[in-house]
């Protein structure tokens, strides 16, 4: 899969989860600022696991400072 | 953590409760995020609640598990501990800000007004423990939805309390028991809305937990002890956390 696939999936997520105003979210978007408390990045987690099949924790999502580098990581541990 | 400069008197429903002896805590409504930030108002909160208890106000910093800790504790690899000074824990959500202060036991405030967060089934596998998350597979969707939501913010207490938050995988805390959240919910005496709050205490030794249910104006609702295990694996050197992002 392509990193820009999973972004397009990450940015989908996000906005699913109400945290955002549709249309808002681009790849240079700080994670800090999609409003992700506590239980949207344990949701998230889920979803990425669901996904992407593999585990991760919530503490995995805070080594990425935006959506397109959190891409970068999934994508590099789905390979 | 910065000091704050401010401490503006807290409205009448916003008065300390101290039901339990040596715990207090506040919990309602704030003034919209644009006004100010949730996280500058619950510091707010916090001042005047250890202001209105008879102690000093010198800042709140974090340990290195991102857990809140007045500026004076002292330092721990890990959560405060008893003999520590005061506990203190913080929460916001929506519109909703909680504050809390233990002087002895160890304590965790969360609260949660996420209307749809709770239909996750992705979110629901990785937020209790695997016997807990059977149990509310077998529910009803209207039921599971709102008892999922109570579980989640006992959860989120006890993890605080623990002083690891989310560093430690909910799913490894022992499964609390359901009977009286489900009765909470159905009898109507839990149902506020989309609004969850819990304050949990652990005791001297860890080894368990009092949580209380708390409604939209601070009021105890419902009070559940469940064992707990204060020793799970954490790892090793923690990451500084990312401004933003869940401690």
């Amino acid at each position: 899969m392509s990193t820009t696939d999973i972004t397009t999936w990450l940015i989908a997520r996000v906005e699913a989860y109400g945290t955002v105003e549709p249309d808002t979210v681009a790849t240079t978007t700080p994670l800090s600022d999609l409003g992700l408390d506590s239980v949207f990045a344990l949701t998230l987690c889920g979803d990425i696991e669901d996904e992407y099949r593999f585990q991760i924790d919530p503490q995995w999502l805070t080594e990425f400072g935006t959506v397109d580098e959190l891409a970068h990581g999934i994508s590099a541990r789905a390979a | 953590m910065s000091s704050l400069t401010a401490s503006p008197p807290a409205p009448p429903d916003q008065r300390p409760r101290t039901p339990l002896e040596g715990v207090w805590w506040r919990v309602g409504l704030g003034t919209p995020a644009e006004e100010m930030s949730q996280s500058a108002q619950v510091r707010i909160r916090l001042r005047a609640l250890v202001e209105d208890t008879g102690r000093t106000w010198t800042g709140v910093r974090h340990t290195p598990w991102g857990a809140p800790v007045l500026q004076d504790a002292p330092v721990h690899d890990g959560a405060a501990r008893p003999g520590d000074p005061a506990h203190v824990s913080l929460t916001h959500s929506g519109e909703y800000l909680g504050v809390a202060l233990s002087e002895r036991r160890r304590v965790g405030l969360d609260l949660e007004c996420a209307p749809h967060a709770f239909d996750s089934p992705a979110l629901l596998r990785r937020a209790c423990p695997e016997a807990t998350h059977r149990q509310l597979l077998t529910l009803p969707p209207w039921l599971r939805h709102a008892v999922a939501r109570h579980v989640w913010t006992a959860t989120e207490a006890r993890l605080k309390a623990l002083g690891t938050g989310l560093r430690r995988d909910p799913r490894t805390l022992a499964p609390m028991p359901l009977a009286a959240v489900i009765r909470g919910v159905v009898e109507g005496d839990l149902e506020h809305g989309t609004f969850s709050c819990c304050l949990a205490l652990l005791t001297d030794d860890g080894h368990a937990a009092t949580l209380h249910y708390l409604d939209p104006h601070g009021e105890v609702l419902l009070t559940i002890n469940v064992p707990e295990a204060p020793d799970s694996p954490e790892p090793a050197t923690p990451a500084a956390p990312r401004e933003g992002l869940p401690r």
